[in-house]
């Protein structure tokens, strides 16, 4: 495969990424990983690992020290604020906090996403219900999100995220708080997103989720990725060698 | 396009459902700023008006020493002309003058009978332009024809027009005041309950910027806001205003009659000039402080 055709296969890229926060906490080291289109990223590793760092990098809420990202093909550290924004209204963000307004309806929580690229209300509407029937929240359209308990807020959430049909869809533990079965939901629901051309990246390190997974699997610890292969395994059944996380496990 | 109107509408409204109660005490002091502003522009439109008319009574005399021939006349209108444009200008000579006074005096003429018909002196009589600082100009105009040759005296309604003169110029004074007053109040005070709604809605503004909403789509809820306001606030004043003119009017008609000259109330294109004014300075006052705020 020749690089130009795989540079624009490549929706995210890190080159030697390093994050530090103050004084000198090492939350990203020298990361390089490239994702490409169409791919449904695991990225795994204990807690303090800098998995949501690096989600945190991918869509500029943090700036990295070293290194530099890359997402379609644009250095984030170079875009203008206009051009970065409408680069946000193409990534779907679930963050571990969910960023719910409380005060507003479930609905009118999921709008907010759609609402910025100008989608018409009905089309809102129609989505909006859709997604909650898949993720079992049909009945809380109007709840407040206040009232809702951590797993449907995380659901809602993960709604919001996916509901604008981004290109790229970050997800921060979006099964910390669900039982097996709306996991299940959740994760159906991801993987159709994906089915219809959404690159998603999930950090989790929730085991059931990746354990029988033939996606790609990276693992952090400290910072580092010390396990699964950085670049896209368009070679993965030449060269199983390099993913030693991943098993060819039927799904 | 449809679609960010009806957005930008929607987030507006619901931002001021949200905070009814700072949004209520903002229009009240525009209502009160721009009814102080706008009471003492019509006083002095009203002022403006009535020396006005009066001006059509004001006339500068000059009175000369001696009757001026053709060419005497045309030398004191280049001079009277380079001065000032002016109305009119009439001569009025020893002979016109006497037949005037006799008219005058009507049934008591016969007084004059042995009065030999030149003992009034000769005139020019000068009417000023009518315009909207007649009264202002007119002294420094009096003090120039007196320098001129052969001038007596330079008769105006002298104390009157002097005293008139100055209320204008306070009148004028306190009307730059409240227009200043208008303006800082629908800047400060506009921009600062936006500041504080800014506050209270942080957790929106960092969700939006998240999923990329772009600087107008943040702005402009907040510059629909500070114009509804200003827009709401002005019209309030406005309306205010028309009642306790219809009320003192009222109040006037029934003490005295016609001998005030009526007052009148703003026109129409004042009344929208002042409302589309005050939209606009609170509509960028919320929009600027929404930059501050924003860090943009
Ligand atoms: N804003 C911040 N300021 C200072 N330190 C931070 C900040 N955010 C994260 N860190 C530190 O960076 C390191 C990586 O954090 P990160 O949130 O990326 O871990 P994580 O893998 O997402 O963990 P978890 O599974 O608990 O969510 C941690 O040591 C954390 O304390
Ligand atoms: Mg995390």
């Amino acid at each position: 495969m020749n690089s130009a055709n795989n540079e624009s296969r490549i929706i995210v890229d890190l080159v030697k990424v390093s994050k530090t926060y103050h004084p000198d906490i090492h939350a990203v080291s020298d990361v390089s990983l490239s994702v490409n289109r169409g791919e449904i990223l695991f990225l795994t590793g204990r807690s303090g690992a800098g998995k949501t760092t690096i989600l945190h990098l991918l869509n500029r809420i943090e700036s990295p020290d070293k290194g530099v990202v890359e997402v379609a093909g644009q250095d984030l550290g170079k875009l203008s604020q206009g051009k970065m924004q409408k680069l946000r209204r193409s990534i779907g963000v679930a963050y571990q906090d969910f960023k719910l307004l409380p005060d507003r309806s479930v609905a009118q929580n999921i709008a907010i996403a759609m609402e910025v690229t100008y989608t018409r209300p009905s089309t809102i509407r129609t989505r909006t219900k859709d997604i909650l029937q898949r993720l079992g929240l049909a009945d809380k359209y109007h709840t407040p999100t206040a009232e809702l308990s951590r797993g449907e807020q995380q659901r809602v959430a993960i709604a919001r995220a996916v509901a604008g049909r981004p290109q790229l869809i970050l997800t921060d533990e979006p099964t910390g708080n669900l039982d097996h079965e709306t996991t299940t939901l959740v994760m159906d629901l991801l993987s159709h997103c994906n089915k219809k051309g959404a690159t998603i990246i999930i950090a989790t390190h929730d085991e059931s989720i990746y354990r029988q997974t033939d996606h790609r699997v990276i693992e952090l610890r400290a910072g580092r990725i010390v396990n699964g292969n950085p670049v896209p395994d368009d070679s993965r059944r030449h060269n199983p060698a390099t993913t030693e996380e991943t098993d060819n496990a039927d799904t | 396009m449809l679609n960010f109107i009806s957005a930008v509408f929607s987030h507006t409204l619901r931002n001021i459902f949200q905070t009814w109660s700072s949004q209520l005490l903002t229009v009240l002091t525009i209502i009160l700023s721009v009814l102080i502003f706008s009471f003492f522009y019509l006083l002095y439109t009203n002022v403006l008006h009535v020396s006005r008319l009066l001006d059509n009574n004001l006339r500068l005399i000059v009175y000369l020493n001696d009757e001026p021939g053709k060419a005497m006349q045309e030398e004191y209108r280049d001079k009277i002309l380079k001065f000032d444009t002016v109305e009119k200008i009439v001569f009025v000579s020893r002979k016109e003058a006497f037949k005037r006074f006799a008219r005058q005096l009507k049934e008591n003429r016969d007084v004059l009978k042995d009065m030999p018909t030149d003992f009034l002196p000769p005139s020019i009589e000068i009417y000023p332009v009518h315009s909207l600082d007649a009264l202002t100009r007119i002294k420094r105009f009096s003090d120039y024809l007196e320098t001129l040759p052969g001038v007596l005296k330079v008769q105006y309604g002298r104390e009157w027009v002097a005293r008139f003169y100055s209320f204008v110029k306070l009148l004028r004074i306190v009307v730059v005041l409240s227009g200043v007053l208008l303006i800082l109040t629908t800047t400060f005070v506009v921009g600062h309950t936006i500041r504080l709604t800014l506050l209270s809605r942080q957790r929106e503004l960092e969700l939006l910027r998240l999923v990329g909403a772009s600087n107008n789509y943040i702005r402009m809820p907040f510059f629909l806001e500070g114009a509804l306001q200003g827009l709401v606030g002005s019209a309030g004043g406005i309306a205010a205003l028309y009642l306790l003119f219809n009320w003192i009017s009222l109040r006037f008609a029934v003490s005295s009659t016609s001998f005030l000259p009526q007052f009148t109330f703003f026109s129409l294109p004042v009344i929208v000039a002042i409302i589309a004014i005050s939209t606009l300075l609170c509509g960028f006052g919320s929009f600027s402080s929404t930059r501050k705020a924003l860090r943009l």
